[in-house]
C-alpha cells in the first residue's frame, strides 16, 4: 500500500473511452429489454451512440465479441473502445493509448475484420 | 500455439494480403500459408469480413439491405455504403464508360417510392436538375430504376462533414458561422434563379469539405418524391421529411416555394448560432409537431444559446426570427434578401429586418389560432421547461417505467455529452498540455449543470466526471461530484438500487484516497448489502465490492481482513465463473499479493506462478497481463529471505514483453521499471537504477501531466537512490518538490505526506543528522497513528526504522524498546518470514551487540533466519 499507483490506471482518455463503452452498453441493454419492432436494416453502425439507440442487440453482441477480442489482444480491444465508443480518430487514439498512429491503423483494420467475422458467423 | 499467437499470425497474413492488388490476394495467401488449409480458410474469411464490413462499417460491400444481392445497380458498381436516411441508403459507386471511370454517390430509394408515375416525373425533372451547375451544389448526374424497381439517383460524390457538426467541431466563431451560411445562401439563390427549390434543406444535405466550402446535396429531389398536389390529403404526410427543418406550409401539405427554403435556412442559421434547434420535436406526436411548427413562435436564439447569447441579441435575433416567420409573406422575400442582411451585419451596417413587437407576436398567435392556442401554449411551456413538467406527471403514474424511459431518452444526451467532451478537446495537444484534460472536465461539469431537469442522467454524468477527477488528482472535486450523484440517485431511485451501490463504491474509492477510511468502509458495506439484497444476479458487482473491501482493509489496520476478503473474492469467482481462467487468474494474483505482503512468500509465489501460467495460455506469452504477473512474482521473490537471480530476469523479461505489446511510452511499464530499479539499488547498481526511475518519472509526466500525484511518487523514489550516492542536494530538492505536489493534491494530513516525511527522515539520517531524522520519524508516526491506528502495520515498519536512528544517537535502551515494540506490531500482521520482521530482528541483534548482550544478539540473529 506504500506504492501509489492509483493515478497510473486512470489514464485520462482511456478511462473515458471505457466509461463511454460502459454507459452505452448499459443503455443498449435497457433498450434491448424494451425494444419496439425489430429494425430490419443492417446498415453499418456509424457510431456507438446511434447503435445503442437504434440497434441495441447488435451493440450487445459487439460488446461480447469485444470481450473475446480483448483476450487475443488487449490493445486492439482498447483501440476499438477509443475509436468506436469514444469516437476518437487515429491520432487521438494513438495519443490516448500511448502507441503509434501506424499501430492504431493496423490494429484497427485487423480488429474490425475480426469483429465483423465474429459477428457474421 | 496459443489463440493469441494464432491471431498474430492471421493478422500478419491479413495485412500481407491487403498489400496485394485485389485479384492477386488469393494466390498470395495460398502461397503464404504453405498448405495450412485451416489457416487459409480463417484468413480468407477474415479478408472477406474486412471487405464486407458489417457492424463496424467503413469498409463494406454490396447493399444487402434493400434486397439487392448484386453489387451493381444499373450501370453502377457499388463500392461501399455512405449512410442511410429516411428515404433510403446512399452508396459510393462507380461507372465505367469507354475508359472514363466516374465515382458517384448513389442514392437508392426505398421500394415504397417506386410508384409507376414517379419514373415519369423523374424523366421530366431530371433534365432541369442536371442543368444546375454551381460550385456549391452537388450535380445530379443520373436517375433511374434498379432491376427490382427501386429508384436511384446518381449524384456527384462530395466528401465532407455536415454543416452543424463542422461548425461545432471546429468551434467556429459567430462570424465564421455566418460566412459559412452566406456560402450556403449563395448556392440556394442560384438554384432559385433556375426555378429549382430545394425543399429539404438540413445539415445532412449540406456538407463542408476540407477546404471549408459547403456543398448542397439532393437539390430538387424532394419535389420528385412529393405526392401529387391533387392527391388525397391523407397521403400528403411527408413521412421522410425531417420535421425540424420543415416550414409550416410544408408541414400542412400546402404548395411550397422559395419561401420554404428561406424558412429552412432560418432553422439552420438558428442552429448554427444557438447550437440548438428552435424546437425540440423528438418527443412529440405528429399532431403536436404540426401544432408547434405552425403556431409556436420559438424563443430567440440569444435566449437559447448557452454561451454566446450576448453576441446574438439584437440584429442576429431579428434576422433569424424574420426568416422563421410563420407566414411566408412575413419572411425575407428571397434568399438574396436574407443573404444581404447577413452581409450587412458582418459589415456592421444596419440590417433591414425589424424586430416583431411582442404585441404582434402575441396577438398574431392568439388571433389566428384562438382554439389551438391553449394546447400550443402547453406545448410551448413543456418545450421551455425541457419537457420536465409533462414527464413528471407521467412519472407519478408509472414511476418505474418512466425511470427507464428517462434513462433511455437521455442516454443519447449522455453519450453526446461524452463524445462532445472528446471532440471539443484539442486531443492532439491534450496530453502534452496537462491543463487540457482539466479544462475538458471542467466544461463537462458546466454542461452537467444544464441537465438539472433530468436528475438521474445528471447523476450518472456527475458520477462519471467524479472518476475523471480522481484520475486528474483533484480529489475534493471528485468527492463533491460523486456525493452529489449519489444523493440524486438515492432521491430518484430509492436507497436500494444498483446505481446507488455503484455510486457508493466510487464514493468509497475517493474517500479512501482522501484518508477517510471509515467513511469508505461504511459506503462499501452499504453497497455490499444492496448488492446482496437487490441484485443477487450480478456476481461481478458483488465480487468487485468484496475486492474493494480487501483493498481498503489494510488502511483500516487489518491485513488479516484483507486476506480474508481476497480469499472470499477468489471463492466467489471460482463459483460463478468456473470456466473463466482469466478472471480466476486475476483474483489469484490479488490473493498472492496480500500473502506476499504478509510474508507468506512460498504460497504467494506458488499462486503467482499458477496465475502466470493461466494468463499465458489464455492471453498468450506476449500479453502485457502475463508480463504484469511476472513483475509481481519478481516482487515476491525479491522480498524472500534468500534472493535468487530469478527476480531480475523476470523483471527484464516482463519489461521486454510490455514494451513489445504496448510500446515504450505506456504507463504499464512503471511498475516493472520501479521494481527492477529497487532490486538494482539493493545490489548497488545505482546508475542503472536511477536511469530506470527517471524513465518512470518522464513517462508519468508526459502521460499524466506534471501535476499528477503519481509524478510525486516517482520523484520520491529517486530520493533514497540519490542519497545512497551522497547526492544530498539533488535528493533534498526532489523531496521538497514531491512534497509540494502531494500537498497540492491530497492536503497536509495524508498517508502519502507521512510517507514523504519518512523519505526526508531517511535522507537526514544518510546525511548524518540523526536528531532531525528522529524528529521527522516521530512526526510521521504521529500522523499515521492519527490516520490509521497505533497498532497499524506501518507503525511497526516505522518503529523498526526509528530503532537504528536512536541507536546511532547512542540511546541504546530507547532503541531496544522501540524495536521490541515494532516486532510486536509487525508480528500481529506478518508471518515470521516477512522481510520486515527479519530486518527488525537483525536491527535488534545489532543493538544487543552494542549493549554487550551477546546471547540476546545471537537469539535475534537466529530469529532473523541467519
Amino acid at each position: 500500500m506504500e506504492r501509489v499507483t492509483f493515478a497510473d490506471r486512470s489514464h485520462f482518455f482511456g478511462a473515458c473511452a471505457r466509461e463511454m463503452r460502459r454507459l452505452l452498453i448499459d443503455h443498449a441493454r435497457r433498450r434491448a429489454a424494451g425494444k419496439r419492432g425489430a429494425g430490419a436494416e443492417h446498415v453499418p453502425l456509424e457510431n456507438a451512440a446511434a447503435a445503442a439507440q437504434e440497434r441495441p442487440d447488435d451493440l450487445l453482441a459487439l460488446d461480447e465479441a469485444l470481450e473475446r477480442l480483448a483476450k487475443l489482444s488487449e490493445r486492439q480491444a482498447r483501440i476499438v473502445e477509443c475509436r468506436f465508443y469514444a469516437g476518437m480518430d487515429v491520432p487521438e487514439t494513438a495519443q490516448a493509448l500511448g502507441i503509434s498512429p501506424a499501430t492504431v491503423k493496423r490494429d484497427w483494420t485487423a480488429a474490425r475484420a475480426w469483429l465483423n467475422r465474429e459477428l457474421s458467423a | 500455439m496459443t489463440s493469441a499467437m494464432r491471431w498474430e499470425r492471421e493478422q500478419e497474413l491479413l495485412h500481407g494480403a491487403l498489400e496485394q492488388e485485389p485479384p492477386a490476394r488469393e494466390a498470395w495467401l495460398r502461397a503464404a500459408v504453405a498448405g495450412d488449409e485451416a489457416l487459409l480458410a480463417d484468413v480468407t474469411s477474415l479478408l472477406a469480413a474486412h471487405q464486407a464490413g458489417g457492424l463496424l462499417g467503413e469498409v463494406a460491400g454490396p447493399p444487402r439491405l434493400y434486397g439487392l444481392a448484386a453489387d451493381h445497380v444499373g450501370p453502377y458498381r457499388i463500392l461501399r455504403p455512405l449512410g442511410a436516411g429516411g428515404m433510403g441508403a446512399v452508396f459510393l459507386a462507380e461507372r465505367t464508360t469507354s475508359d472514363v471511370t466516374q465515382v458517384v454517390a448513389l442514392k437508392l430509394l426505398r421500394a415504397d417510392y417506386a410508384a409507376p408515375q414517379l419514373m415519369e416525373r423523374f424523366i421530366a425533372e431530371r433534365r432541369i436538375l442536371a442543368r444546375l451547375e454551381h460550385p456549391g451544389i452537388a450535380r445530379l448526374i443520373d436517375a433511374g430504376q434498379a432491376p427490382d424497381g427501386e429508384p436511384y439517383f446518381a449524384m456527384e460524390f462530395v466528401e465532407g462533414t455536415d454543416l452543424i457538426t463542422w461548425a461545432r467541431q471546429r468551434r467556429l466563431r459567430i462570424d465564421e458561422r455566418l460566412r459559412l451560411m452566406l456560402a450556403v445562401c449563395r448556392a440556394v439563390e442560384y438554384a432559385h434563379r433556375q426555378l429549382v427549390v430545394h425543399r429539404d434543406l438540413k445539415p445532412s444535405n449540406i456538407l463542408v469539405g476540407d477546404d471549408g466550402r459547403p456543398r448542397l446535396l439532393d437539390f430538387g429531389i424532394a419535389k420528385l418524391l412529393e405526392p401529387d398536389p391533387g392527391g388525397p390529403a391523407a397521403t400528403r404526410t411527408l413521412h421522410w421529411l425531417t420535421p425540424d427543418y420543415a416550414s409550416p406550409e410544408q408541414v400542412r401539405g400546402e404548395p411550397v416555394g422559395t419561401a420554404s427554403d428561406v424558412y429552412s435556412l432560418g432553422v439552420l442559421l438558428y442552429e448554427l448560432l444557438a447550437d440548438r434547434r428552435p424546437f425540440e420535436l423528438d418527443q412529440l406526436s405528429p399532431a403536436a409537431m404540426e401544432q408547434v411548427i405552425c403556431h409556436v413562435v420559438p424563443l430567440r436564439p440569444s435566449e437559447r444559446a448557452e454561451s454566446s447569447g450576448r453576441l446574438l441579441r439584437g440584429d442576429l435575433d431579428t434576422i433569424v426570427m424574420k426568416a422563421l416567420a410563420k407566414e411566408p409573406e412575413r419572411r425575407y422575400d428571397s434568399v438574396q434578401a436574407l443573404d444581404e442582411d447577413l452581409r450587412r451585419y458582418l459589415d456592421s451596417e444596419p440590417v433591414r429586418a425589424r424586430p416583431d413587437t411582442l404585441v404582434y407576436r402575441t396577438t398574431m398567435f392568439v388571433r389566428r389560432h384562438r382554439a389551438a392556442a391553449l394546447g400550443a401554449l402547453l406545448v410551448l411551456a413543456s418545450l421551455v421547461g425541457g419537457l420536465v413538467a409533462v414527464r413528471r406527471q407521467a412519472q407519478e403514474a408509472e414511476r418505474a417505467r418512466d425511470r427507464a424511459e428517462e434513462a433511455l431518452q437521455s442516454s443519447q444526451q449522455v453519450s453526446a455529452f461524452l463524445v462532445d467532451m472528446f471532440q471539443t478537446s484539442d486531443a492532439r495537444n491534450a496530453l502534452a498540455d496537462s491543463a487540457a484534460p482539466r479544462a475538458i472536465a471542467h466544461r463537462g461539469v458546466e454542461r452537467a449543470e444544464a441537465l438539472a431537469a433530468q436528475p438521474i442522467v445528471q447523476a450518472r454524468i456527475l458520477d462519471a466526471l467524479g472518476l475523471v477527477y480522481i484520475g486528474l488528482g483533484q480529489y475534493d472535486t471528485a468527492h463533491a461530484l460523486i456525493a452529489r450523484g449519489l444523493d440524486q440517485r438515492r432521491t430518484g431511485l430509492g436507497p436500494r438500487d444498483m446505481d446507488v451501490a455503484e455510486s457508493l463504491r466510487h464514493l468509497a474509492r475517493v474517500e479512501r484516497i482522501r484518508s477517510h477510511y471509515s467513511d469508505a468502509e461504511v459506503a462499501l458495506r452499504e453497497a455490499l448489502t444492496i448488492q446482496q439484497e437487490v441484485a443477487r444476479n450480478d456476481p461481478a458487482a458483488e465480487i468487485a465490492i468484496v475486492e474493494d473491501l480487501a483493498f481498503l482493509s489494510p488502511y483500516l489496520g487489518s491485513e488479516d481482513e484483507s486476506e480474508r476478503y481476497r480469499r472470499q473474492a477468489l471463492d466467489l469467482t471460482r463459483r460463478y465463473y468456473p470456466d473463466d481462467a482469466a478472471r480466476i487468474a486475476e483474483r489469484t494474483i490479488q490473493l498472492a499479493l496480500i500473502l506476499g505482503r504478509r510474508g507468506e512468500y512460498a504460497e504467494a509465489a506458488r499462486l503467482m506462478r499458477e496465475a502466470i501460467a493461466a494468463r499465458r495460455s489464455a492471453l498468450g506469452a506476449g500479453a502485457w497481463q502475463t508480463a504484469q504477473a511476472m513483475v509481481q512474482l519478481g516482487d515476491i521473490l525479491h522480498d524472500m529471505p534468500a534472493p535468487t537471480a530469478e527476480a531480475e530476469s523476470l523483471y527484464r523479461q516482463a519489461l521486454r514483453i510490455t514494451r513489445a505489446a504496448l510500446g515504450d511510452t505506456h504507463l504499464e511499464l512503471v511498475h516493472g521499471l520501479g521494481s527492477l530499479a529497487e532490486l538494482l539499488r539493493d545490489d548497488g547498481r545505482y546508475a542503472e537504477a536511477e536511469r530506470l526511475i527517471r524513465e518512470t518519472l518522464d513517462l508519468r509526466r508526459r502521460t499524466l501531466g506534471g501535476d499528477n500525484p503519481a509524478v510525486a511518487e516517482s520523484m520520491e523514489r529517486l530520493v533514497p537512490l540519490l542519497a545512497n550516492e551522497g547526492r544530498f542536494t539533488e535528493a533534498e530538492q526532489l523531496a521538497r518538490d514531491s512534497r509540494a505536489l502531494w500537498l497540492r493534491t491530497v492536503g497536509p494530513e495524508h498517508t502519502t505526506i507521512a510517507g514523504n516525511i519518512v523519505t526526508l527522515a531517511l535522507l537526514r539520517d544518510a546525511e548524518g543528522h540523526t536528531v532531525q531524522a528522529e524528529s521527522l520519524m516521530r512526526q510521521a508516526i504521529a500522523m499515521r497513528t492519527r490516520l490509521f491506528s497505533p497498532g497499524h502495520v506501518l507503525i511497526g515498519v516505522h518503529l523498526s526504522v526509528l530503532g537504528p536512528i536512536l541507536a546511532r544517537e547512542g540511546r541504546l535502551a530507547d532503541a531496544e524498546s522501540t524495536l521490541v515494540k515494532a516486532l510486536a506490531i509487525l508480528r500481529a500482521h506478518q508471518r515470521p518470514t516477512h522481510s520486515d520482521v527479519r530486518h527488525t530482528h537483525e536491527r535488534l541483534a545489532a543493538v544487543y551487540a552494542a549493549m554487550g548482550r551477546a546471547e540476546d544478539a545471537r537469539r535475534q540473529q537466529v530469529l532473523a533466519g541467519n
